[in-house]
């Protein structure tokens, strides 16, 4: 149905009624066979003489498409109007509708498509036609001419993000020395990229080429420049969309601009495509892609500032039943849409987790410590059916959350001594912000608010800090657009982002919005006093003048507006109208129960980044939004659902899923947490300098503390703003560190630690191994562990193989049992 | 064959001869060293350097290692240049390819691997550079045509709309009623008072980026060429109208050219960063002036014509003896490339312009300059700058759209003629200093007065801001 209803739909925006011919061709079609034909795209214009559009016969069937454009034969009823050649090309005529059919397998599509200006007068304009060949050509890649001092003299902009100055270099610099008005045929610009003359880059265009068409044409037309009411491109549509395809099967992608002045085009030429998993799918350079493999991936088009994605995919090769699906039973909207993807993928999910993977699973998520041998004893033996839902609601009330949630936001947003801008004073006045509004669940659009829509003292307002740690405006711009954003606006610091669509210009609007926030030293050390500069820009580094100040995509303050900038700023920032606000949250809270991101990474939410489940994140960040900003809801929502209490075992199917959440994927557990898990099971307390005893790691206001361990086991610095900062790759240290490491040998061999207690409470060795296995598993051993363990303080028991006293014999025996678990992978990773 | 016909045949649909060629020979040589020990009598041809060696050069490398711009030093358009080696010594030893840089950095087996920042070369030519060198790297044989690069060609296009001639050059006649001004094909000699072209001097290759009259107002030269192809200057007799001379020599465009104050000379500068001096009256060349690491861009001889200064786009000015060549110092100042200077007429000053938006003012001394003044004069860069003739102002002209006036001496600005209808290209003083001459890309023609700033030809529409 959806494959010809697409071209039915064309016919109504097409611009006219529908002819009833063609309507009752369209229901007999659709009465006939289960599959469908249909035309892309679906709105077709073409406004000059020299406008062309590739059209896609794509065929559906049982869900999977094809691309039969080739093998089409394809008809005009209206050649007066529109022709259409052999593969699908449409050309214009003369003005008017005209209705294009193609017809494939048996099947018939037609799409009514409108041709205006074909008789206008026509010359191909610098920004719309000659900086695209340019940049498709790589001439003004980084690697030529885009680089920064050129190449070979000759200097253009990266990818083209300053027509107007690649239209001085290009017609006017080096006295006009690479275009000739007079003889275009001797201009070095069309010379030196046929080949004509030696190249340095390369044959890059050949003489019979539509490029070399444009490039020639354009000078002999006089080298028109750029003018005011120049269209620009306001957004690309990419067809198809999203598709299902046979394996080793070709797809054609076709990519429109739309432009300001409302005009559409065929730009596939002269995009630029690339693959997200190149081993499940390739493109060319043409757009033309082949699935290489199988699974899903996105191909990125970009042209001009625009990007966006196609999503194709080709489920595995995989037998499931509905029984394999139904072991995810629906419990919310995220096992909902993450099923939705495993069918489209024929991926079956784990089965439910037990009791016991569940219950320590979310201890260490949600609050970062392992339960008590006690708290598994009393969960396992529970037999409430919502034993977990309450289980995740007390969770949630306990400090050890506000703890551990508080150091990820303090991860964030850089709380830390390392630089010389925070002292101590300002250092807990900075957490303890944090830490409240994690305890009262603040909103995090309230929370985020407090930051940048106040102002005077940090001893009054802590949150206010976040002005202090950072050293300059361009600093604290970009720093805020990823830790709340999960943008990384750097590279458009200097020319336009190659993988995003930030210009220059929008970054240096969006740095003016901090140009006026003051910084001044307050009462007394630790206190700064943040106020609002009535002076201040900062300047495009080109002209040297300030733009105004504008929220990447919210509404621009005049230079000389009185408003404050900053809760401007803050207005949109917060707001509903920044999509990006929510998403960043939601995927970064996300990343913490699940091993890999909804984009990976979690704070990279650049559009060319695509989600591994788009729906699943769209329908998160709504839910999170519709609450309030709610934090604890959207964390209850995600620990309820069975998605997240699936299993860690794989099955035959999803042995190598990492990011359609067929699984609970293993994850190892974060620095801190094996430190004070590790603390927690041994009884004795890692103890930090300068900080009262008993503080865990995880309590720990900064990252300035001296511990080895917690180093080598990927500490985040908290120097920039990086999810990545946090590091969770194995390393020779770490391995040493737990097998060898005074860190842990030392809590074992601790006078009065646990294990001293309950050898002096007398528990039996059963007692024992169950108490160890029960606090560092959150799990009773197996039998055949109890035989292998009992055995081993058994001999240790009856002192036999050593000349030591028998008690001695028996703690170092525990000991060991308790070195062995807690050095095991069981221990170390979340699972 | 040579390199043009080549690049023609590669942008055609006909298979180029010589790649044709080449290719057959790499699987030929490929064959020969697979079956080698087989077939020891069926010994190929070596490769020689016209047929074989010389098209590879000049595909991959002369882009970069031309006498334009001769990266390295390494010069590979002729075999004698390529015997010359670079500035890191010989390019070939021949007998030994393990020991020629050449095939080591293209074989990847020396740092920087060649071509660089482009695709390695296909195995089989790499190979072809291999033997030619094992089999003692021989020199083209007398019959083989010698390898030069030639004027590739393109299909004329013709251009779809008219336009009025560009102008890139202007220069005053010294009796102050005529004007030189430099366009595509030559100059047009033009009434100073009304405008009008007069006459035209026609046969100049390409643009005439340069114009000058000699002092005695009997000569007037225009200095022109294609772009990586070569320069050219042609010279012609007043009142005559008649060419005395053609000059070729440079590697590239000619940029800017001067006149001794004696006439007998004529100097000029090149896009291929070389300064050259010629006889006047036979176009003989006297001597090359080289030290400019980037295209020369501006020359002018001091009054009494004992020093000749050059600026260019490696951000130097240069002074020199043009008696006997020597480069006697370089101003350095300048944070980007130079494209115009102005010697005051004392001929103890000059000032220069260019891409750091900047005028400098030195004072000349023997042995060095010492700067007097700077500033940041223009939004964009500055295209030309000039002295008037007393010395009293100095005139900018810039890729913003401007001309601006200063006082000399402070560097105070006096007017701004803003709204200029496109780039100022040149910009010339009237002998009495009374107007000055501006020629703009898009062809038009001011001839502003100096106190004033009105333009007599009625052109411009600029507006006039005073600070």
């Amino acid at each position: 149905m959806t494959g010809f209803c697409g071209s039915a739909r064309g016919f109504s925006t097409g611009a006219s009624r529908l002819p009833a011919a063609l309507a009752v061709v369209c229901w007999t079609v659709l009465g006939l066979s289960a599959a469908d034909l249909s035309i892309l795209p679906t709105t077709v214009r073409l406004h000059s003489p020299h406008a062309r559009q590739q059209l896609l016969a794509q065929v559906a069937s049982d869900g999977v498409q094809g691309d039969r454009t080739a093998d089409a034969i394809w008809i005009s009823d209206n050649p007066e109007v529109a022709s259409v050649d052999a593969g699908g090309v449409v050309r214009p005529v003369s003005d008017g509708l005209a209705v294009i059919r193609a017809k494939a397998d048996g099947l018939e599509a037609a799409l009514e498509l409108s041709v205006t200006g074909s008789g206008d007068e026509f010359s191909w304009g610098f920004r719309r036609h000659v900086i695209p060949v340019l940049t498709k050509k790589g001439c003004n890649s980084g690697a030529c001419h885009g680089a920064l001092a050129g190449k070979n003299g000759l200097k253009l902009t990266l990818r083209g993000y300053d027509p107007a100055a690649d239209y001085d270099s290009l017609t006017r610099e080096a006295t006009a020395r690479r275009v000739s008005l007079a003889d275009p045929a001797s201009s070095l610009f069309l010379l030196k990229p046929t080949m004509t003359i030696p190249h340095g880059g390369g044959k890059r265009i050949a003489v019979d080429s539509l490029e070399y068409q444009v490039l020639s044409e354009w000078i002999a037309s006089g080298a028109p420049g750029l003018r005011e009411d120049d269209p620009t491109v306001v957004g690309l549509e990419v067809s198809p969309r999203e598709a299902t395809l046979e394996p080793g099967s070709s797809q054609r992608l076709v990519v429109q601009a739309k432009y300001s002045d409302g005009s559409l085009a065929d730009i596939s030429r002269w995009a630029r495509y690339s693959s997200t998993d190149a081993g499940v799918a390739e493109v060319s350079d043409e757009g033309v892609v082949t699935m290489v493999g199988r699974g899903e991936a996105a191909i990125t088009v970009a042209y001009e500032t625009s990007v966006l994605y196609a999503r194709l995919t080709v489920p595995y090769d995989n037998e499931i039943s509905e029984e394999d699906f139904s072991r995810l039973s629906v419990r919310n909207y995220i096992d909902e849409l993450v099923l939705d993807k495993l069918r489209k993928l024929r991926i079956a999910p784990s089965a439910p987790a037990d009791d016991s993977a569940f219950l320590r699973r979310a201890y260490l998520d949600a609050i970062g410590i392992l339960p008590t041998a006690e708290e598994v004893e009393e969960f396992l033996a529970d037999t409430s059916p919502d034993k977990r839902r309450d289980l995740i609601d007390s969770l949630l009330d306990r400090p050890e959350y506000a703890d551990y949630w508080a150091y990820k936001w303090s991860d964030l947003l850089l709380v830390s001594t390392n630089s010389d801008h925070l002292n101590r004073t300002a250092l807990w006045d900075f957490y303890n912000w944090i830490r409240d509004g994690v305890a009262r669940n603040k909103p995090w659009d309230r929370f985020v608010q407090d930051i940048f829509a106040s102002s005077g003292s940090s001893r009054e307002n802590g949150a206010l800090n976040y002005f202090v740690l950072h050293k300059d405006t361009i600093e604290l711009a970009e720093n805020t657009t990823q830790a709340f954003m999960g943008l990384t606006l750097t590279c458009a610091r200097c020319h336009n982002h190659p993988l995003e669509k930030w210009t220059q210009v929008q970054y240096y609007r969006f740095a003016n919005l901090f140009a006026r926030i003051g910084i001044k030293t307050g009462d007394e050390p630790g206190d700064s006093v943040i106020f609002t500069k009535a002076f201040g820009d900062v300047p495009h580094p080109r002209t040297g003048r300030p733009l105004p100040p504008t929220p990447l995509e919210g509404r621009e303050l005049a230079l000389d507006s009185l408003d404050d900038r900053k809760l401007h700023l803050a207005r949109w920032l917060t707001g509903e109208a920044n999509p990006y606000f929510a998403r960043n949250i939601v995927s970064r809270i996300w990343a913490g129960f699940f091993a890999r991101g909804l984009v990976e990474p979690p704070d990279d939410l650049r559009a060319t980044n695509p989600a591994s489940n788009e729906e699943l994140f769209d329908a998160l960040a709504k839910d999170f939004v519709d609450s309030g900003y709610n934090v604890k809801h959207l964390i209850r929502r995600i620990m309820n659902s069975a998605t997240y209490q699936l299993s860690s075992t794989p099955n035959a199917s999803n042995q190598r899923d990492d990011r359609y959440y067929s699984k609970y994927q293993v994850k190892r557990l974060p620095a801190e947490v094996i430190l004070d898990a590790m603390s927690s099971i041994t009884g004795r307390e890692s103890g930090f300098d300068g900080y009262p005893e008993g503080i865990r790691a995880i309590q720990l206001p900064d990252v300035q503390v001296e511990s080895q361990f917690l180093e080598s086991f990927g500490r985040p610095p908290r120097l920039v703003c990086d999810f990545e900062e946090r590091s969770d790759d194995p390393s020779v240290s770490q391995a040493l560190h737990v097998i060898n490491g005074e860190t842990l040998n030392g809590k074992l061999r601790a006078d009065g630690n646990n294990i001293a207690s309950m050898l002096k409470l007398g528990l039996s060795d059963r007692r024992i191994l169950d108490h160890l296995f029960l606090s560092a598993f959150s799990r009773f051993p197996t039998e055949s562990e109890q035989e292998t363990m009992l055995g081993e303080l058994r001999e240790a028991r009856a002192g036999q193989g050593s000349g030591r006293s028998r008690p001695l014999a028996r703690r170092e025996a525990v000991e060991d049992l308790t070195w062995a678990l807690l050095t095991t992978r069981e221990f170390l990773f979340n699972h | 064959m040579t390199a043009s016909c080549q690049a023609l045949a590669e942008s055609g649909p006909s298979i180029p001869r010589n790649i044709g060629r080449t290719g057959a020979r790499s699987v030929l040589l490929t064959a020969a060293l697979l079956t080698e020990s087989l077939l020891p009598a069926a010994e190929p041809r070596a490769p020689s350097y016209g047929a074989d060696v010389a098209p590879i050069l000049q595909r991959n490398c002369v882009a970069c290692h031309s006498a334009n711009t001769k990266m390295g030093g390494l010069v590979l358009e002729t075999f004698a240049e390529l015997e010359n080696g670079g500035q890191r010594g010989p390019a070939i030893v021949p007998g030994s390819p393990e020991q020629s840089p050449l095939y080591l950095m293209v074989a990847g087996e020396m740092e920087p691997r060649m071509p660089f920042s482009a695709g390695p070369l296909p195995r089989g030519e790499v190979d072809i550079l291999k033997h030619w060198i094992a089999g003692g790297a021989p020199g083209p044989g007398a019959a083989e045509m010698p390898l030069v690069t030639e004027r590739g060609h393109l299909p004329r296009i013709e251009p779809l709309v008219e336009t009025r001639p560009q102008v890139f050059s202007v220069a005053y006649h010294p009796d102050g009623g005529l004007l030189a001004a430099g366009r595509h094909g030559g100059v047009a000699l033009t009434d100073a008072g009304t405008g009008t072209t007069i006459a035209l001097l026609d046969g100049l290759a390409d643009i005439a980026r340069a114009v000058a009259f000699s002092l005695d107002g009997r000569l007037v030269a225009a200095g022109g060429g294609h772009a990586q192809q070569g320069g050219q200057v042609k010279v012609w007799q007043l009142p005559e109208r008649r060419q005395l001379v053609t000059i070729e020599g440079h590697n590239d465009t000619v940029q800017a050219l001067a006149f001794s104050p004696d006439g007998k000379t004529l100097a000029t500068a090149s896009y291929d960063k070389d300064i050259k001096l010629w006889d006047v009256a036979t176009g003989r060349e006297l001597r090359t002036l080289r030290d400019h690491i980037d295209a020369v861009y501006a020359l002018a001889y001091t009054p009494d014509g004992s020093r000749l200064i050059s600026g260019s786009a490696d951000r130097s000015v240069k002074i020199w003896n043009p008696e006997t060549g020597e480069r006697l110092y370089t101003l350095g100042d300048p944070i980007d490339g130079i494209n115009s200077i102005a010697v005051h007429p004392s001929g103890t000053r000059v000032a220069a312009g260019g891409y750091d938006r900047t005028i400098r003012v030195w004072k000349l001394g023997e042995d060095g300059g010492e700067l007097l003044n700077v500033l940041i004069a223009h939004q964009s860069t500055i295209l030309r700058i000039a002295y008037s003739p007393d010395g009293e102002k100095i005139v900018t002209a810039a890729a913003d759209r401007t001309i601006k006036v200063f006082d000399a001496e402070t560097l105070e600005e006096l007017a701004s003629l803003d709204g200029q209808s496109d780039w100022v290209m040149s910009l010339a003083f009237s002998p009495d200093g009374r107007h000055f001459a501006a020629g703009r890309f898009d062809g038009s023609l001011s001839v502003y007065e100096s106190d004033s700033y009105r333009d007599r030809l009625g052109v411009a529409e600029s507006t006039r801001n005073s600070p």
